[in-house]
């Protein structure tokens, strides 16, 4: 074993100190007479680092103050790794991994095991990384590492406890626009970053209800392995032993590959833009003005860290002194440089007033962050924030923990050892012309997003004085998805029995007869640029062949889905569609009204009877048509008098992401013996996005085979 | 302002006979502190550690919002931010003339509010004038001031955690230093106690508005505590916000926040705590030397008011854009109360962990709720106070579903002793629990004072031990029994707004 190298920071942390005077006054000083001995000279203790076979990093450190362990655990992963579609899946994995039990264990008794003995052992998953908390009284050491290695080796992810992660995920949202500042805090992230960039999205019911067991199951696998992930223990304990029984829990995990997926990133806003969310029962706005943050590592960040304790990071700051002191506007207004390891923090500068000085309070923030950049920081604020930075040093390292943590949490991040020492020697050297030039570069009074929650109405003046348009942001909250009961015998029969009347109705034997089908007819296409209509050919031919014929501005286009593949043709040649689409038009396919009732007795069809709903005044029949090898819904509305089908919505792709798609089946015609909708309108989440209009129908005419040759 | 909430289940303390790191240990660190009383009263509680080169302060002023009276509610929290302004050599550029501006300033005010407050018969020009005139005399007085200069003096060499907070029993000031810079803390905090001048008085009380419409007007939990206090209580001062009514705050003069501050912040009502890198001798020569000089006064009174037997159920329901909310209140001993450490075991079994019945019941099985607790001492301890509840209704579900699954549990509590696993995991926790605060400056000077002060003694910090070692099953089930009867219940909700 190595022995702990011991590293003084007295020098580091007080060259600003005063020397000399060790002596301290015989009567009462005002306070600028004092003078302060030098701090006393401490040995900052090194943790012991090695790295197990199997690749996990471990650092070790005693500490005999009192009769405790405590450890961390790092994992490279992360919530900005989840799909878009499921949003909570690595919040939920990491909360289940620890609740949810192991192969062993349940989670109930664990708790009993670990709350017994006052230990904790917990896990969680966060945006750039996932990890585990450990503290127990050092008797109850082997009983703590063990259950941390095997929740992270061996989590059960049981079913009752991804049910409550649900519930409690569900409850989150429900009350998410509850607490006006929780508000402000998270819209202005999803301003900064984008609403749907994985730094800022949110967790929707939808997203909640996509997220299966399997799917933390599958999160767990993929990053979770000694090669992927460090532990800290600091406490009561000898290191040669501590090193043993780490390699007893973890040494006969085996490593194995792990990627990770790209992660977009943010960029800074080319504009300044004014937003506002009406909360009409409040009688305070809450205020965020700000733009993207930087990195801990910028060549600026130091400097700029020194601006920002200037301009409101301090209770002496510009900020506070003139907003709150001076005007009285705030209990609560200030400014963050927002800084991350590694993807850009947000800059804000924040705070909150009585309504009726709303447009004052943001006039005042805007005012000093523009002062600031013209006239730049002072001698005496650059001397200030210097030394409150330089002198509070010594409580980045006042307890082994921090000590320990700090080191692998900057290891974690690629970021050098000494980073805080050199990130403390540029700010021991910043100068008034250093600091300056970092807020020209770095801080843009021209691309602010200014965020103003509250009720306009008793605003002292309107919001559209501070810029051309005021957006508007809309806080509601999606509603959630049904809850589809399961299936039962009763609801099974009724569903086929629907289903068969509406097979009559639909054409009888002559829609049994369909091979395949013909429709020309206009499409008119919903962008935000506005509408397009072009001629359009739609052709399937049974089993599972389907292609799109379309005459755009921009030439003749194909789409083509032959049963297995998927391609478009046009001007630019042929290119294959990616996965994603190629299943969405064998959806289309799977999902044909006229297929579906064609294939009623397959068994990879199943039916089941949800409810009655009136649509215009006609009560209909719901019905839930699920093709199994895909596990795909599709929601039917069957018209309980006529037996047409006159709705269905089923979850596909849309042009911005996952979507419930509705389409409504209007103007039934009879062709060659088959009741066919003439016009379809389809919208993706409730807004239009397209519709077709037919002028023919033809059953079984043939249709050109080579279209589905590439 | 911050309010005392949290669980003191710190408080509990252990088992006589644990294990290992137990008595020894703890009598070990109770050796360690030096009690110090200076000669005008003032008590300092001295806890040198030498770990790391860093101290905490804390300075526990025995006045909170039960002092106040009618028409100066919010005067102890307006106080605790008017010790940050400064004294008669802190936060001025010209004292001489600055005190000239603060009393020409009083004048305008107090010419303005009386019109002002003759209402519907106020002459409104002459209002207006006379605001206009307030606000000059304001300007002029501002000018004089040095803005800041108490929190930079601090922050400059190196403070963090400076802070301070207002609840119902206390008003406590905080702060960490480098521990070569303790005469630093010893000067400026003797001086803002023994001179301070009360600056910036009614742009500090706009402040204050901002933070009572943060905290309470436009935050539904917030308005649910204060309504749920103001029905709780019909006599005693718990049932007033600690931030104060509006109009108080708009009303209160600098005279009678001066006078408070002269009947309250007295040495004989003040403890103050100094944990870390600290010698004995040097700190006891400096309290000498800078607090020596804060003259010696009697110690107030205490809250002469005894809140009556309650006679009836009592009940609030707020309409609010908000998910539904539950509080639940019963009337119980203060933290003197013989049962005092009964309440607190009561607490753990009910609430710590995810073994703790009401997780069990509400969270994990069935799902009504997505956090339920209850604890003891709400909305102070000094006094006699809550046993309180509170659910957050999982979605769909209703404040009731979760009253009548709390009902259920009280109910269990009251028929059926609790087993002695749980009891015994009650006294392991409590252990467990009583080292870990050990390892903080911060916290460690706080259980000092909050001992000190509310229980008279520092040392029950540990010496609780014995109390809860002795709970028994049946101290359970009597003080159940006792305290958790409807007639003694106060129920507060949200119910979200049509």
């Amino acid at each position: 074993m190595k022995a702990p190298r011991l590293l003084s920071i007295v020098t580091l942390v007080f060259a600003f100190v005063i020397a000399g005077a060790a002596q301290t006054s015989t009567r009462p000083q005002h306070y600028k007479k004092l003078k302060y001995p030098p701090l006393r000279e401490v040995q900052l203790p090194e943790p012991v680092r090695f790295t197990l076979a199997n690749g996990m990093v471990v650092y070790l450190l005693e500490d005999h103050t009192l009769p405790l362990i405590e450890g961390s655990v790092l994992v490279r992963t992360g919530s900005r790794y989840e799909p878009a579609e499921k949003v909570g899946l690595a919040s939920i994995t990491g909360q289940v991994m620890r609740t949810g039990g192991t192969t062993a264990k349940m989670g109930d008794e664990l708790d009993e095991m670990l709350e017994k003995v006052g230990a904790s052992v917990e896990t969680y998953i966060g945006t750039s990384s996932g990890g585990a908390r450990l503290s127990v009284l050092k008797e109850d050491i082997d009983l703590g590492l063990s259950v941390l290695a095997d929740i992270l080796k061996n989590p059960a992810f049981r079913d009752d406890k991804i049910d409550l992660a649900k519930v409690a995920a569900r409850s989150a949202i429900s009350r998410r626009n509850d607490q006006v500042m929780a508000i402000a805090a998270r819209e202005f992230n999803r301003l900064i970053y984008g609403p749907n960039h994985p730094y800022a999205r949110m967790t929707e019911y939808t997203t909640i209800e996509n997220i299966t067991k399997q799917d933390l199951i599958d999160f767990h696998k993929k990053y979770y392995a000694p090669n992927n992930m460090m532990l800290a223990l600091w406490g009561d304990f000898s290191t040669a032993d501590m090193r043993a029984k780490v390699e007893l829990a973890f040494g006969g995990w085996e490593r194995k590959e792990v990627a990770l997926p790209p992660v977009p990133q943010p960029r800074l806003a080319s504009q300044k833009t004014v937003n506002y969310i009406k909360k009409d029962d409040v009688n305070q706005s809450n205020i965020y003005i700000g733009h993207l943050g930087g990195l801990l590592n910028d060549p600026e960040g130091s400097q700029l860290n020194v601006a920002d304790e200037a301009l409101g990071g301090a209770y002496a700051s510009r900020l506070f002194k003139k907003v709150r002191t001076e005007q009285g506007l705030a209990y609560s207004v200030g400014s963050f440089w927002g800084e991350s390891y590694d993807y850009p923090g947000v800059f804000r500068m924040s705070g909150s007033t009585k309504s009726g000085s709303t447009l004052k309070m943001v006039r005042s923030i805007i005012t000093e962050f523009e002062n600031f950049i013209k006239n730049g920081i002072t001698d005496e604020e650059l001397k200030y924030a210097k030394d409150s930075y330089l002198n509070s040093f010594v409580f980045r390292y006042d307890t082994k923990g921090k000590v320990i943590n700090e080191l692998m949490t900057l290891e974690y991040y690629g970021y050098p050892k000494d980073f805080i020492r050199k990130q403390q020697q540029e700010i021991q050297h910043a100068t008034k012309q250093s600091v300056n030039e970092a807020v020209q570069k770095r801080w843009k009074p021209e691309v602010l997003s200014i965020l103003v929650v509250g009720k306009d109405t008793d605003f002292d003046e309107p919001l559209s004085t501070l810029g051309p348009s005021v957006r508007a942001v809309d806080i509601a909250i999606p509603a959630p998805p049904e809850r589809i009961p399961d299936p039962t015998p009763e609801t099974i029969a009724k569903g086929k029995e629907i289903l068969k009347k509406s097979q009559t109705a639909m054409g009888a034997a002559a829609l049994l007869g369909i091979k395949d089908v013909v429709l020309a007819g206009k499409l008119t296409q919903s962008t935000p640029m506005g509408e397009f209509a072009m001629d359009a050919e739609i052709q399937m031919v049974r089993p599972t062949k389907l292609a799109m014929q379309m005459k755009t501005p921009m030439g003749d286009m194909q789409m083509v889905f032959d049963g297995t593949n998927g391609w478009v043709k046009g001007a630019m040649g042929t290119r294959d569609l990616p996965g994603s689409q190629t299943e969405n038009l064998q959806k289309q396919v799977i999902g044909d009204v006229h297929y579906i009732l064609q294939n009623l007795e397959r068994a990879d069809y199943t039916a089941q009877y949800l409810r009655d709903e009136t649509i215009d005044g006609k009560p209909t029949n719901i019905v839930i048509v699920r093709y199994t090898p895909m596990n795909y819904a599709i929601r039917l509305f069957i018209d309980a008098q006529s037996g047409l089908v006159v709705k269905k919505i089923a979850r596909g792709m849309s042009a911005t992401g996952p979507a419930d798609i509705e389409e409504a089946f209007l103007d039934y015609r009879t062709a060659d013996g088959v009741q066919f909708p003439f016009k379809t309108t389809a919208s993706a989440d409730g807004k239009k996005v397209s519709e077709v209009v037919a002028t023919s129908i033809k059953v079984n005419g043939g249709v050109k085979e080579e279209i589905f040759k590439k | 302002m911050y309010r005392r909430i949290l669980f003191f289940l710190l408080s509990i303390c252990l088992l006589a006979f644990s294990m290992g790191w137990g008595q020894d240990g703890f009598k070990a660190v109770q050796k360690q502190v030096i009690e110090y009383q200076l000669k005008n009263g003032l008590k300092f509680l001295i806890l040198p550690r030498h770990d790391a080169p860093v101290v905490s302060f804390n300075t526990y002023v025995d006045v909170g919002s039960v002092n106040e009276n009618r028409g100066i509610t919010g005067l102890a929290h307006i106080f605790e931010h008017l010790a940050f302004k400064g004294t008669s050599d802190i936060g001025t550029r010209d004292f001489k003339k600055e005190k000239a501006a603060l009393d020409a300033l009083d004048k305008a005010w107090a010419a303005w509010r009386a019109e002002a407050n003759k209402g519907s018969r106020a002459d409104s020009t002459k209002v207006g004038n006379l605001h206009q005139a307030f606000e000059k005399a304001q300007d002029a007085a501002s000018a004089l001031v040095e803005n800041g200069e108490f929190d930079k003096a601090l922050e400059e060499q190196g403070g963090v955690g400076l802070n301070a907070g207002t609840g119902a029993d206390a008003t406590q000031y905080y702060l960490n230093l480098p521990s070569n810079k303790i005469e630093l803390w010893f000067s400026l905090e003797s001086s803002r106690f023994l001179d301070p001048v009360i600056r910036d008085f009614y742009k500090e009380k706009d402040v204050v508005m901002e933070e009572r419409r943060m905290r309470t007007e436009s935050n539904p939990i917030g308005k649910l505590v204060e309504e749920f206090l103001a029905i709780t209580y019909k006599s005693h001062p718990y049932k007033e916000p600690v931030i104060g009514h509006m109009s108080d705050l708009e009303g209160i003069t600098r005279d009678e926040a001066l006078a408070f501050y002269k009947k309250y912040y007295v040495p004989s009502n003040m403890v103050i705590a100094v944990v870390g890198d600290v010698e004995e001798k040097h700190v006891k020569r400096l309290a000498d030397m800078y607090f020596g000089r804060i003259p010696s006064g009697s110690k107030p009174p205490g809250v002469r008011t005894v809140e009556p037997e309650q006679q009836s159920e009592r009940k609030v329901v707020l309409r609010e854009q908000s998910q539904p909310i539950l509080l639940v209140g019963f009337k119980k001993g203060s933290a003197m109360h013989p049962d005092d450490a009964v309440y607190d075991a009561i607490s753990d079994i009910l609430s710590s962990g995810r073994t703790s019945r009401l997780y069990k019941s509400l969270v994990r099985d069935k799902k009504l709720a997505i956090q339920a607790a209850g604890f003891s001492g709400f909305p102070g301890q000094k006094y006699p106070n809550l046993f309180a509840f509170f659910a957050v209704p999982a979605q769909g579900k209703t404040n009731d579903e979760c009253l009548a699954a709390i009902d259920e549990e009280i109910e269990k509590l009251k028929k059926e002793p609790v087993g002695d696993d749980e009891l015994n995991a009650v006294k392991t926790r409590a252990r467990a629990n009583l080292i870990r605060s050990l390892a903080s400056n911060a916290g460690m000077a706080n259980q000092l004072t909050f001992y000190e002060v509310i229980q008279g003694d520092w040392r029950n910090i540990f010496t609780q031990l014995d109390r809860i070692n002795a709970v028994t099953p049946a101290d359970i089930q009597r003080v159940a029994n006792e305290i958790f009867v409807n007639s003694n219940r106060t129920i507060g909700t949200i119910e979200p707004a049509k």
